[in-house]
C-alpha cells in the first residue's frame, strides 16, 4: 500500500515516513500543500496523512481541492485539537482526525482502518479460501499455518486481497507498491506475483493476460 | 427580614401611613369633639341663661310651705306654674294624648286654672325631660337651701351646694350618665347648677372614632397591601438583574443582563454589569487563545521527540541512526525551551513582574554583541549585515536589550532574500535613542501589518520556524520597549523591504 505524507515539519515528516515505511508501506512525502496536492492527484495513494498547518497551501484548502477528484482516505494529523477544528476538518472530507502529539501506534492502526474501509473490508482478518490473512498483524497463514512473505510480498496480497473480486492491473499494483523514489523494473511485480504463488498456491491468484491480476 | 429591601421599605411605608392617618384621625375626632362640646356647653349657658332669668320667681316663699320642697323634684309648685308643672305632674290628655305644653293653648277665658305667669318661650322644651340630655337645674340660697329644681340627680339634692365662687363648667357623673354641668351664681345671691347629659353625644363620638379607627385600619391594610404589590413589582427587575448575572460564570461568560429601557435606574446598572461582562470576556477569550496557542506551539516539538523515538525504538538501530534521531530530539528540545522561556517573559510582563534591571546600558556594545551573534545566521542566508552606529545610552536591563536587538535582527535577516542586506543605525536624536533597522527584505503585505505585535503570530511560519521562532519575538521586544518608556514601529513595502524604528528615553551618564 502506498501512502503520502504531508508534513512541513522536517524532523516530524521523517520520522513518520520512515516509521510507515518499515511498516511495510510505499511512502511518498510532501513538505507544504502545493506540493501535496500535486502528488496527491498524480498519483493513486492507499492513503494520505495530512498535517493542517502548511506553507503555501493549508491542509483544509489542500483536502477542498482534492476531494473533488479523488476519494482517497484522508487522516488528519494536526496540533489542531478543537471540536470545531475536528468537526470542520472531517465535513471537509476528511476521514478520520489525529491530533499531535500521537502515540505512533495509533496512527498506524488508523491507517490501517482507513485503508481496510476504502476496500470495502469491515474485518481486519480476509478469509480467502484457505489463507487468512491478518491485516492487523501484517500476517498471512495458510490452513491454519503461518506464512513467511517479504514485506514487499504481503503488500501484493493485501492489496489483491482487499480487491477482491476486482481486477488490479500491473501498473496499478506497480503504483500501489513502489513510492516515487524507487526506480523499479515493472517486471519486479511478475517476481513477486511468482513468489506469491510459489508460497500460496498456484491459483491463489489468477491472471488475466493482458490485463492484470485478481483473488477470486 | 430586616435586610431585604423590600420589607423595610413596606415597614417604613407602613409606619408613615400610621402616623398620617392616625394624625389625621385624631386631628378630626378631636376637632369633632371639641365643636360637640362647645355646641353643648353653649346650650348648657343659654339654659342656665333661662333659669337664671325666672330664677327671681323662687324666692318668693311658698304658700303653705316652708323650707325645701321635699319629694319629686321634678315638681314645681302649681301655684307657680298651674296646672301641669314640668315634669311628671304633667298629665296626659283625657284620650291619652300628650299633655299639653306650658306655654301652650291659651287658656280658654274662664277656665278654673290658667298660668300663672308665662315662663320664657323655649324654657319647656329646653327642660322638658324629653329632651335631649335630660337637662337639670337646681338653686339653692346663699346658705345652702334648695330653693327649685328640676330633674335634678339625686346626689345634687342631698349634697346642698357649696358656696364656690364663680362659675364654672365641668364633666360630671350623676347617677352613672356622663354630663355637662354649669354652675354659676344666680341673681340675689342664688347659686345655680344647670346640667345636662350628653350620652348622646358620647356614643355619636364613640361611633365617629369606631369609624375613623376602621377607615384608617382599611386604609392601613390597602396601603400595606398595594405597596406589597407594588414593591414587588419594583423590585423584580433587580431580582432579574441578579439571576442573570447569577448565570454568568467562567464558562458561561456571554450570557448578559437584560436591559428595560423603561426603568432608567436599573438600565444603568445592567448596561454597567454587561461592559464588565464583556471586558471579562474579552479577558478569558484572550487568555483562552493564548493558552491553546502556547499548548499548540508546544504540540509540534512533543510530537516529533514522541514520533522518532517511537520509530527509533521499533527495533535497533545503527549509531548513525540513533545519533539523527537524537538530533532531531534536541532541535525539538530546544525550540520547547526557547518557548518555554518565552512565555514565561510574557507572562511575567502581563502581571507586571517583569524583572529589569535598571542599569545604564551602552546600546552600541550591545548590538555590536548581537551583531556577531546573529553573523552566522546571515552567512548562512547570505544576507549582509552593516552596523552604524552611535554612542548612545539608556537606563535598563542590558539582557532585555539584547533580546529585542536579537529578535530585530533575526527577523530582518530571515524575512529577507539571498544577497540582501540589512543596516543597524543608532543615534541620540534629542533626549531620545533611536534605533533603526532597516532591510531588503520580502516587506510586511498589507494584511499582516496590525497583527505582526500578536503572540504568536507569524507573517511566514516557514521562516520564522527555520530560525528557531515561535512567533512571540515581536510581542516581548514590544513589551521590553514600552517597559522602558520606549516606543517601536515600522514601516514595510512589499519586495522592497522593512525598517523598525525603537526609540527609547536616554540615559545621562552619572557625573561621577
Amino acid at each position: 500500500m502506498r501512502v503520502l505524507v504531508i508534513e512541513d515539519e522536517p524532523d516530524l515528516r521523517r520520522a513518520l515516513v520512515q516509521a510507515l515505511r518499515e511498516e511495510g508501506y510505499a511512502v511518498d512525502s510532501a513538505e507544504d500543500g502545493e506540493e501535496g496536492l500535486y502528488k496527491a492527484t498524480s498519483w493513486e495513494y492507499d492513503a494520505l496523512v495530512l498535517d493542517l498547518m502548511l506553507p503555501r497551501l493549508d491542509g483544509l484548502s489542500l483536502l477542498e481541492q482534492l476531494r473533488p477528484q479523488r476519494d482517497t482516505p484522508v487522516l488528519i494529523l494536526t496540533a489542531r485539537d478543537s471540536v470545531s477544528d475536528r468537526v470542520r476538518g472531517l465535513d471537509r472530507g476528511a476521514d478520520d482526525y489525529l491530533a499531535k502529539p500521537f502515540e505512533l501506534t495509533e496512527l498506524l492502526a488508523r491507517l490501517r482502518a482507513l485503508i481496510r474501509r476504502s476496500a470495502g473490508a469491515a474485518d481486519s482478518r480476509l478469509e480467502l479460501g484457505e489463507v487468512l490473512v491478518d491485516t492487523a498483524a501484517r500476517t498471512v497463514s495458510r490452513s491454519g499455518q503461518s506464512v513467511n512473505l517479504t514485506a514487499r510480498e504481503y503488500s501484493l496480497v493485501e492489496l489483491l486481497a482487499l480487491h477482491r473480486g476486482k481486477l488490479v492491473t500491473r501498473a496499478q499494483i506497480y503504483e500501489h507498491l513502489f513510492d516515487e523514489n524507487e526506480d523499479s523494473l515493472s517486471n519486479l511485480v511478475d517476481v513477486h506475483i511468482s513468489n506469491v504463488r510459489k508460497k500460496l498456491g498456484k491459483d491463489f491468484i489468477t491472471t488475466r493476460r493482458g490485463h492484470g491480476y485478481l483473488i477470486a | 427580614m430586616f435586610k431585604s429591601i423590600r420589607w423595610n421599605f413596606l415597614i417604613w411605608q407602613t409606619v408613615l401611613l400610621l402616623l398620617v392617618v392616625g394624625g389625621f384621625g385624631a386631628t378630626l375626632f378631636g376637632l369633632v369633639r371639641h365643636a360637640r362640646m362647645s355646641e353643648v356647653d353653649t346650650h348648657l349657658e343659654t339654659s342656665a341663661d333661662l333659669v337664671s332669668s325666672v330664677a327671681f320667681r323662687w324666692l318668693r316663699p311658698r304658700r303653705g310651705r316652708g323650707g325645701r320642697s321635699r319629694g319629686s323634684n321634678r315638681r314645681f309648685g302649681r301655684e307657680t306654674f298651674g296646672r301641669g308643672a314640668l315634669g311628671g305632674d304633667r298629665e296626659r290628655g283625657p284620650e291619652g294624648e300628650p299633655p299639653a305644653p306650658l306655654n301652650g293653648p291659651r287658656p280658654e277665658p274662664g277656665s278654673p286654672r290658667g298660668p300663672r305667669g308665662r315662663l320664657p318661650p323655649g324654657f319647656e322644651d329646653r327642660f322638658n325631660p324629653d329632651a335631649e340630655g335630660s337637662p337639670y337645674f337646681g338653686l339653692w340660697t346663699s346658705d345652702g337651701k334648695l330653693l327649685e329644681s328640676l330633674n335634678l340627680p339625686e346626689e345634687l339634692l342631698d349634697s346642698g351646694q357649696q358656696n364656690v365662687e364663680g362659675t364654672r363648667i365641668q364633666r360630671i357623673r350623676r347617677a352613672g350618665r356622663e354630663g355637662r354641668e354649669l354652675s354659676q351664681p344666680g341673681p340675689r345671691g342664688l347659686r345655680m347648677v344647670t346640667g345636662r347629659f350628653i350620652d348622646k353625644e358620647l356614643q355619636e363620638l364613640r361611633q365617629l372614632a369606631w369609624l375613623l379607627f376602621a377607615t384608617g385600619l382599611g386604609v392601613l391594610v390597602v396601603g400595606f397591601g398595594g405597596g406589597w404589590f407594588l414593591s414587588k413589582r419594583a423590585i423584580r427587575p433587580i431580582e432579574d438583574i441578579s439571576e442573570a448575572a447569577e448565570r454568568v460564570s467562567a464558562s458561561n461568560l456571554s450570557e448578559r443582563v437584560p436591559i428595560d429601557e423603561n426603568k432608567s435606574e436599573l438600565g444603568r446598572l445592567a448596561r454597567v454589569l454587561n461592559g464588565t461582562f464583556e471586558r471579562l470576556e474579552a479577558g478569558f477569550q484572550e487568555q483562552r487563545r493564548f493558552v491553546a496557542d502556547a499548548s499548540h506551539e508546544l504540540r509540534t516539538p512533543v510530537s516529533v521527540i514522541l514520533a522518532q523515538t517511537e520509530t527509533s525504538l521499533v527495533r535497533e538501530r545503527s549509531a548513525e541512526e540513533y545519533r539523527e534521531v537524537v538530533e532531531a530530539c534536541h532541535r525539538a528540545a530546544r525550540r520547547m525551551k526557547a518557548l518555554v522561556s518565552s512565555l514565561l517573559t510574557l507572562a511575567r510582563s502581563d502581571s507586571g513582574e517583569l524583572a529589569l534591571e535598571r542599569q545604564t546600558c551602552d546600546l552600541k556594545s550591545i548590538t555590536e554583541d548581537v551583531a556577531v551573534m546573529v553573523a552566522p545566521l546571515a552567512e548562512e542566508r547570505g544576507v549582509r549585515v552593516e552596523l552604524n552606529l552611535e554612542d548612545a545610552a539608556v537606563h535598563g536591563d542590558p539582557e532585555a536589550m539584547s533580546q529585542v536587538l536579537a529578535n530585530l535582527l533575526t527577523n530582518a535577516i530571515s524575512y529577507n532574500e539571498s544577497g540582501g542586506h540589512v543596516e543597524v543605525g543608532l543615534k541620540p536624536v534629542d533626549e531620545r535613542v533611536v534605533l533603526t533597522i532597516q532591510d531588503t527584505g520580502v516587506g510586511i503585505p498589507e494584511e499582516h501589518r496590525d497583527q505582526i505585535f500578536k503572540r504568536f503570530y507569524r507573517v511566514e511560519e516557514e521562516r520564522t520556524r527555520k530560525v528557531g521562532g515561535s512567533g512571540l519575538g515581536l510581542a516581548i521586544s514590544r513589551q521590553i520597549i514600552e517597559a522602558h518608556a520606549g516606543s517601536i514601529g515600522f514601516e514595510s513595502e512589499v519586495g522592497v523591504g522593512t525598517t523598525f524604528t525603537v526609540s527609547l528615553p536616554q540615559a545621562h551618564a552619572p557625573a561621577d
